[in-house]
């Protein structure tokens, strides 16, 4: 058999459960960044320790002058310990550091990406065989565009060979039309099927198990809809403050940081459609049609916002937002946003979605929490018992797994009834650790499978359906507490009243944290 | 109740024993519902998760520390029905039952979680019959896996294989390794999770990501040569992994045979070409398979592959056996039968 006569599939990999990504160079800009030290180093050494990596792998960490190899990898060594999910073993160091390069120098340089492309060239002459390249922007958002354009111009962009993706943190965009901007200029350098858009939410185990839930069982199908479900409440809470982030948090506040994307992605895997197959557009169409079809915002009625003040988590007093450290006295940034959404389509006509996010709340948990409409007649009602209306739950974090709650019958000779929950937890049903979040994104990417990560019109999506709010919040004079400025709640409590009101005023409440 | 050692720090373990001799299995069954019973009713707020039946047949070359070790591993991470079942010389049945928590914590998670079981030790004659001890034990409706530990089989493999969904067994685990996969090969090769096999998923992943070029796949036609290099005590699964390259490369394993030096054998191309079959002993004290090499014709460079990064060790194959239980391991049932072919043993 010649050359020409070689069998046209690979033989050996049909017996392979997992596919190794093709030779491989990860571009990190922002490598010295808190980032890239929590989650990118580490998630890259998980892959190499877990065997997921190809043998053919490099580092090129892109920081600024007068960083050297030396001290990168000092440094990256030192973030792998710290934060790594396996434990750091020198056999596997001793293989990965050798393959960590420093290109030096300004952002805004030619210089430095003429310097990054010949280092690129070097290292695949130096393997005799050409790698992807893969330039990961864990940068602050404002240096997006040139990056891609500056790469575009040394031949990284648009068309280049050996292949390029562009793997770009959010926020992606500070509105719709900075969003749309943005896309634009992404998208003169590269090909958008080259642009990975990270929401880490994407890549945990539960939220992918959420297609599953939903498309792999065929009980739930039918009850999917506004026929069977009364209300979704989604809810992103967490316990921490700002910490060190009062500069980007106070720029952004909770609806950019919080509901425009962790929050409207999960809403989108909720609500859309069966896709025809679990290919990365089909899911991206369906998911982006969902969104679509979301009524945007009324700021007078569909949103409160809200501000915690000094209060107690875990027994500690903790100060208020305006008393955190960079953060101005007269701050009007949310730390806390609910929002009532409508989706105009068939399935979801009149099902409230809520959804609901804040920092210094009493824990840290977010889950999707689905009520079921009452049954249609109450048998007991005469007996003076009241039923409560089942829910579903999946849990995201921090315990990741699926809770179904209904009606069962207190023992004795009274008819009593209690909610009982059934509990599918991930850590305890499964052998092996759920994967983080973004080692399983940076292994797709290294893949090329953009299932996981958001689409250009999905985030202007995202942002169409908060841009009036976003107006409202920022520019409107103040019309009513809520709208012009928000509402204080002590930090260790569920949030403002409005929020509560918001609910209430539907006639229900918001599931106990 | 009183801690139990065998479990790993990270989790803070409890567990509730319970002992008797020349017992009867519907009986125990019936102890393990109360035991069940009154753990709940003590309100640890413990997830009672069950994922399968582990039915555990040691042969008697395992120890019992060493199967304790390895299944204080298992339960801290997946809770099954694990019912061990041992010989003992008494014409009896005797049995501990256990119930093991592990409470939250940052080693278990912070639910916690519950798992019970039975050790049964009885006589040769009545293990002949084990599916008949077993089958009142078992959780309905859940997934049966047998563990066949050691090199020696158990009087009760027989009639517990019968019962079981997937068979975990070990084929490197004996000296005479045709010895091990022959008994592989008799389990059924679909039903067995060769843990020699599993072993071996990033070399068969480095494998295949080596011949994705069709430059590289065109080589496999002029061949002449497959050597590896590998410790004496990974003869089986280098074997295998030989197997699985002579019959993904459709070619014909003729000949297999022990020797001093290791194992040889000759193979056939489509073309008819000859392929030599040498595994060697490591040029080094690495514990695996340290190298492969594809000598090809035509003066080319041979095609040498090195032990890859994080090859799997016993507890993740282990691992890996457990969780993929449903599923036949992928070019096994193949492999197996390439060197049975060559070892004249079909």
């Amino acid at each position: 058999m010649s050359a020409a006569q070689a069998p046209t599939a690979n033989p050996f990999a049909q017996d392979v459960d997992e596919r190794l990504p093709p030779p491989s160079t990860l571009v990190m800009f922002g490598s010295t960044g808190d980032l890239a030290a929590r989650k990118l180093l580490p998630a890259v050494y998980d892959l190499l320790a877990d065997g997921r990596l190809p043998e053919r792998f490099r580092i090129v960490a892109v920081a600024r002058e007068g960083h050297d190899e030396a001290g990168f990898r000092a440094h990256a060594r030192e973030a792998i310990d710290a934060h790594a999910r396996t434990a750091l073993e020198p056999a596997l160091w001793d293989v990965l550091e050798p393959r960590i390069d420093v290109v030096a120098g300004a952002f805004g340089s030619a210089d430095l990406f003429r310097a990054l492309a010949e280092r690129l060239d070097a290292g695949d002459r130096d393997d005799g065989a050409p790698s992807q390249r893969l330039f990961y922007l864990a940068v602050s958002p404002d240096l997006f565009a040139g990056i891609a354009q500056a790469l575009h111009d040394v031949g990284l962009g648009r068309d280049a060979d050996p292949p390029t993706r562009l793997l770009v943190e959010k926020p992606f965009g500070h509105d719709l039309a900075s969003a749309q901007e943005l896309n634009a200029r992404i998208g003169a350098a590269f090909d958008e099927r080259q642009v990975f858009r990270i929401d880490h939410y994407l890549g945990k185990e539960t939220v992918q198990n959420l297609l599953v839930f939903r498309f792999a069982n065929g009980i739930f199908e039918p009850l999917w809809n506004r026929t069977a479900i009364d209300q979704v409440q989604i809810t992103v809470a967490e316990d921490l403050g700002i910490g060190r982030r009062a500069g980007y948090y106070d720029k952004a506040g909770a609806l950019r940081d919080v509901i425009q994307n962790h929050a409207l992605q999960l809403l989108s895997l909720v609500a859309m459609e069966p896709p025809a197959s679990f290919e990365a557009d089909l899911v991206r169409d369906e998911k982006a049609k969902a969104l679509e079809a979301v009524r945007p915002l009324d700021p007078a009625c569909d949103a409160v916002r809200g501000q915690y003040t000094a209060g107690w988590i875990g027994g500690e007093a903790v100060p208020g937002y305006r008393e955190e450290e960079g953060v101005p006295d007269t701050s009007p940034t949310e730390t806390y946003a609910a929002v009532r959404l409508g989706i105009d389509n068939w399935r979801w006509a009149g099902v409230p979605f809520y959804l609901r996010t804040g920092k210094r709340l009493p824990l840290r948990a977010t889950e999707i929490a689905i009520a079921f409409a009452p049954a249609p007649h109450q048998p007991f009602r005469r007996l003076g018992v009241t039923v409560p209306a089942n829910e579903l739950v999946i849990s995201v974090q921090p315990n990741e797994g699926v809770t179904l709650q209904f009606a069962a019958k207190v023992p004795g000779s009274k008819m009593r009834v209690r909610p009982v929950q059934m509990d599918f937890q991930y850590g305890s049903t499964f052998l092996r650790e759920s994967p983080e979040a973004y080692e399983r994104l940076l292994h797709d990417a290294l893949l090329g499978d953009a299932t996981l990560f958001t689409r250009a019109d999905e985030v202007e999506a995202a942002w169409r359906i908060v841009d009036p709010l976003l107006a409202a919040w920022e520019g409107a004079p103040p019309a009513k507490p809520g709208v012009g400025e928000p509402q204080p709640y002590p930090a260790g409590t569920v949030g403002p009243p409005g929020a509560d009101e918001l609910l209430a005023a539907d006639g229900r409440a918001w599931r106990k944290l | 109740m009183s801690a139990n050692p065998a479990i790993p720090q990270a989790a803070i373990c409890e567990r509730s024993e319970w002992r008797g001799e020349d017992v009867e299995p519907a009986e125990l069954a019936e102890r393990l519902v109360l035991m069940n019973r009154e753990h709940a009713r003590h309100a640890h707020g413990h997830a009672a998760t069950r994922t399968l039946n582990l039915l555990v047949a040691p042969g008697d070359d395992v120890t019992a520390d060493a199967l304790t070790a390895r299944l204080a591993g298992l339960h801290a991470r997946h809770p099954a029905r694990t019912i061990i079942v041992r010989e003992h010389a008494p014409a009896r049945l005797d049995a501990t039952l256990a119930i093991d928590c592990g409470i939250g914590s940052p080693g278990v998670g912070p639910t916690g979680f519950c798992h019970d079981g039975a050790e049964l030790l009885a006589d040769a004659e009545r293990l002949r019959h084990a599916d008949s001890l077993v089958r009142p034990l078992r959780v309905s409706g859940l997934p049966t896996l047998l563990w066949l530990p050691g090199a020696q089989a158990s009087p009760a493999e027989r009639p517990l294989a019968a019962l079981a969904d997937a068979i975990v067994l070990d084929s490197g685990a004996t000296h005479d390794v045709a010895a091990g996969l022959a008994r592989a090969a008799e389990l059924g090769a679909s039903r067995v999770r060769d843990l020699a096999w599993l072993r071996l998923a990033r070399w068969r992943q480095r494998i295949a990501e080596r011949f994705e070029a069709p430059a590289e796949r065109a080589l496999l036609e002029r061949v002449e040569r497959v050597e590896l290099r590998c410790a004496a005590r990974e003869e089986a699964p280098a074997l295998l992994l030989a197997g699985w390259i002579v019959a993904r490369a459709g070619w014909t394993l003729v000949r297999l045979e022990h020797d001093d030096g290791g194992w040889r054998g000759s193979g056939c191309r489509a073309d008819g070409g000859e392929v030599a079959l040498a595994l060697l002993p490591p040029s080094s004290a690495l514990p695996g398979i340290e190298a492969l090499t594809l000598r090809v014709g035509d003066g080319r460079q041979p095609i040498e592959l090195l032990e890859p990064v994080a090859e799997p060790g016993a507890g993740r194959a282990f691992g890996a056996a457990l969780r993929d239980y449903d599923e036949p391991a992928p070019g096994y049932a193949l492999a197996l039968s390439a060197l049975l072919e060559g070892l004249g043993a079909r």
